[in-house]
C-alpha cells in the first residue's frame, strides 16, 4: 500500500526531471522529411576498385599482422579510390541482376570474414568505404556476397535506415527507415518492413522483389520462399511468397529453424508489477503447434534470455540475455531440444558485446565485444572469434571508444 | 486532407507540444538522446496516420501511447536499433542549476532502474496526471496491472530511501 506522501514524493521528483529537459528546435519537419524521405543514394567504393586501390596501401600488412596490427587509418583508403557516383551508377529502373553480380577477379564477402569497423565494410583484402559518418548498426552479407546494410549518419538529421548493396557496396534496393528485417539461412532471400508503414517486401539477394504485402505485424524469419510475420498480440502469419498461401502460427514468433520444423516465440508476461520474459520452441509440424520447450519468468528465465535466430543446423537459439542500464548486450545461447544455457548468464558469464554471430559449425562464434574492464562504461571493442567454453582469440585489434553522453556506439560489427 | 494541409496541422502540433512529448520521452527512457530518438522516431508514426490522429477525440493520449509502445519495442529487442541524432534538439538541464529534491539523484536512478512498462506506468500516473484507467488503456494492460506496476514501483522506491537515509 502506497501512501499519498511517497506518491507525492514521486510526483515531485518526475515534474523536477522533466522541467530539466527543454527542445531547441523542431522536431516537425524533420519527422516529416524523414517520411517523405527519397531514396539516398549511399556513397559507396567498389570492391574491385577498393582493392586495386587499397591492396598496396594497406591489407598485406594487415593480413600479415592480424590481430597484432593497430587499424588501418581509414584515411589512407579512402584517398586512393574513386568515388562512387561515376564508378557504380544506381540500378533504378534497370536489371538488378545485371549490375549486382561481384566484379570479375573481385574477392566476394561471406558471413565468416567480413566485418564493420566504423564507415567501412571489410572483408579479406577488401574495404567498402561507406558513405563519410556512416555509423553501421548492423548488416548482413548475401548469398551473391552482397549486404542488407542498417546505419544513420553521425551527421544532420540522422536517421536510421536499411538497404540492400551489391557485392560492390553500391545501393541497389532501399528498403525504407527505421525498419527491421530478416535473411534467409542460405541469403538468398531479404524479408524487410519499413518502420513508417505497413508494407513488407521479400527481396532477392539482387534487390528485385520476390514479393510483397502490407501487414501489421512484424518481420521475424523467412526460410526459402516461406516468410514468417511476428503477431504480438494476434496471431504469427506464415506466408509462402511464391504461391501466395499463409499458414496462421502461434503468436509472438520470433525466428524459425533453417528446416522450418521449429520456430522460436518470445513474449512478456506483465505479471506482479513487472513484465517477466519468456520464450518457447513450438514444433511447426504438427498442427497444433505443441510447446517442445518453454522458459518462463524469473523462475525459469532468470537470466531473461530472449532468442533472435536458430543456428545453421538448428541444435541452439541464439539470441541475448538481457542487460539493464547499458546499450551493448550479453550473447546467448541455449539449446532447442531442452532449453540448457549454452553461453552466456549473470555475473561472470556475462559475454558482452554489440553484434554477433554464431559460426556455420557451431562450435566458434565472431562478436564485437566490449572488452572494456569494468564492463561499463564501454570504453573498448575488440573483433574477437571465440569458442562457446568462452576460449577467445582477436581477431582484430581493440579500438577505444568514446562516451557520448552515456551512450557508447561500438565500432565493430559483425555481420548477423 | 491534402499534404500541404497535413503538414501545416501536424506541424502546429508538433510545435505546441514537442515539448511535453520530450519531457514524456526522457522520463521514459533517460537520457536525453534516446528521449530525442524515441520523439522523431514515434513522430514519424504518427505522422503517417495524422489524418485519423488528427480527428481523434485525444491525439496527446494517442500520442503518448505510440510512445509507450515504440519504447518497449526497442528494449524488446535484441539486436537494439540505434538511432543516434546529433542534432540535440533535447536539452537536459545541469541538475545543479534547479533546485533538486534532497536524495534526487538516488531517486532517479531507482525510477531508471525500473522495467520500461512499469515505469510507463508511473510516470503516466505520477507525471501525467493520468488515471489509472487511462494508463491502463495506453499501455494496453489491466487496471489491476497498473495498480501493481505503481504499487511495486513506489514500494521498491520506499525500500531505496530507507537505504540512503540509513
Amino acid at each position: 500500500m502506497t501512501t499519498p506522501d511517497q506518491e507525492n514524493e514521486f510526483q515531485t521528483l518526475l515534474k523536477h526531471r522533466a522541467d530539466s529537459v527543454e527542445v531547441s528546435g523542431d522536431f516537425a519537419p524533420l519527422a516529416i522529411s524523414r517520411r517523405h524521405r527519397d531514396q539516398r543514394n549511399r556513397a559507396v567504393l567498389g570492391a574491385a576498385a577498393a582493392v586495386a586501390a587499397i591492396a598496396v596501401a594497406v591489407p598485406t600488412v594487415w593480413s600479415a599482422s592480424r590481430g597484432t596490427s593497430p587499424v588501418p587509418a581509414l584515411t589512407a583508403s579512402s584517398t586512393s579510390v574513386p568515388t562512387p557516383a561515376t564508378s557504380f551508377p544506381t540500378t533504378t529502373g534497370g536489371d538488378p541482376s545485371a549490375t549486382t553480380a561481384a566484379p570479375p577477379g573481385a574477392s566476394v564477402a561471406s558471413r565468416a570474414d567480413a566485418y564493420a569497423l566504423d564507415d567501412t565494410i571489410r572483408f579479406g583484402d577488401t574495404v567498402i568505404r561507406l558513405e563519410k559518418g556512416t555509423v553501421v548498426e548492423n548488416f548482413a552479407v548475401l548469398s551473391n556476397g552482397g549486404f542488407v546494410l542498417q546505419s544513420h549518419l553521425t551527421t544532420g538529421a540522422s536517421r536510421s535506415e536499411m538497404e540492400i548493396l551489391s557485392p560492390a557496396g553500391r545501393t541497389v534496393r532501399s528498403l525504407g527507415a527505421s525498419g527491421a528485417y530478416a535473411v534467409s539461412p542460405d541469403g538468398s532471400r531479404v524479408l524487410a518492413k519499413s518502420g513508417t508503414s505497413d508494407a513488407l517486401g521479400v527481396y532477392a539477394a539482387d534487390g528485385s522483389v520476390v514479393g510483397s504485402r502490407r501487414d501489421g505485424r512484424e518481420v521475424a524469419a523467412v526460410v526459402g520462399d516461406l516468410a514468417y510475420l511476428n503477431g504480438n498480440t494476434s496471431s504469427s502469419l506464415e506466408w509462402n511468397v511464391a504461391t501466395g498461401e499463409t499458414r496462421t502460427l502461434p503468436a509472438h514468433l520470433v525466428a524459425v529453424s533453417p528446416d522450418r520444423t521449429r520456430a522460436a516465440l518470445q513474449w512478456f508476461v506483465a505479471t506482479n508489477g513487472s513484465e517477466e520474459a519468456c520464450w518457447a520452441v513450438v514444433d511447426l509440424t504438427k498442427p497444433s503447434f505443441p510447446k517442445t520447450v518453454e522458459r518462463c519468468g524469473a523462475g525459469e528465465n532468470p537470466t531473461t534470455f530472449m532468442p533472435t535466430a536458430f543456428s545453421d543446423k538448428g541444435t541452439y537459439l541464439v539470441g541475448s540475455h538481457y542487460v539493464d542500464g547499458g546499450f551493448w548486450f550479453s550473447a546467448g545461447v541455449v539449446r532447442v531440444s531442452d532449453g540448457e544455457i549454452v553461453l552466456g548468464g549473470t555475473g561472470d558469464a556475462v559475454v558482452s558485446g554489440w553484434t554477433w554471430h554464431l559460426d556455420g559449425d557451431e562450435s566458434t562464434f565472431r562478436i564485437s565485444r566490449n572488452t572494456s574492464t569494468p564492463l561499463s562504461p564501454a570504453t573498448a571493442n575488440t573483433l574477437q572469434t571465440c569458442t562457446l567454453a568462452m576460449d577467445c582469440t582477436d581477431a582484430q585489434p581493440p579500438v577505444d571508444l568514446t562516451d557520448q553522453g552515456g551512450f557508447t556506439e561500438p565500432r565493430y560489427v559483425v555481420p548477423r | 486532407m491534402g499534404t500541404i494541409e497535413r503538414e501545416v496541422d501536424f506541424s502546429a502540433y508538433v510545435r505546441a507540444r514537442q515539448t511535453s512529448l520530450a519531457r514524456f520521452a526522457y522520463l521514459l527512457t533517460g537520457d536525453p538522446y534516446s528521449a530525442e530518438d524515441l520523439v522523431q522516431s514515434s513522430l514519424v508514426k504518427v505522422y503517417a496516420k495524422w489524418d485519423h490522429i488528427s480527428t481523434v477525440e485525444s491525439p496527446d493520449a494517442y500520442v503518448r501511447k505510440v510512445m509507450v509502445n515504440e519504447h518497449t519495442t526497442w528494449w524488446r529487442r535484441a539486436w537494439r536499433r540505434r538511432e543516434r541524432t546529433d542534432s540535440e534538439l533535447i536539452r537536459v538541464m545541469d541538475p545543479a542549476s534547479v533546485q533538486a529534491p534532497v536524495h534526487d539523484s538516488e531517486l532517479w536512478a531507482h525510477v531508471r532502474s525500473l522495467a520500461p512498462q512499469q515505469r510507463a506506468a508511473v510516470v503516466l500516473r505520477y507525471y501525467e496526471d493520468f488515471t489509472e484507467a487511462q494508463t491502463a488503456e495506453i499501455l494496453g494492460v489491466s487496471v489491476g496491472t497498473v495498480k501493481s506496476h505503481t504499487s511495486r514501483a513506489i514500494s521498491s522506491l520506499r525500500r531505496t530511501m530507507k537505504e540512503v537515509t540509513s
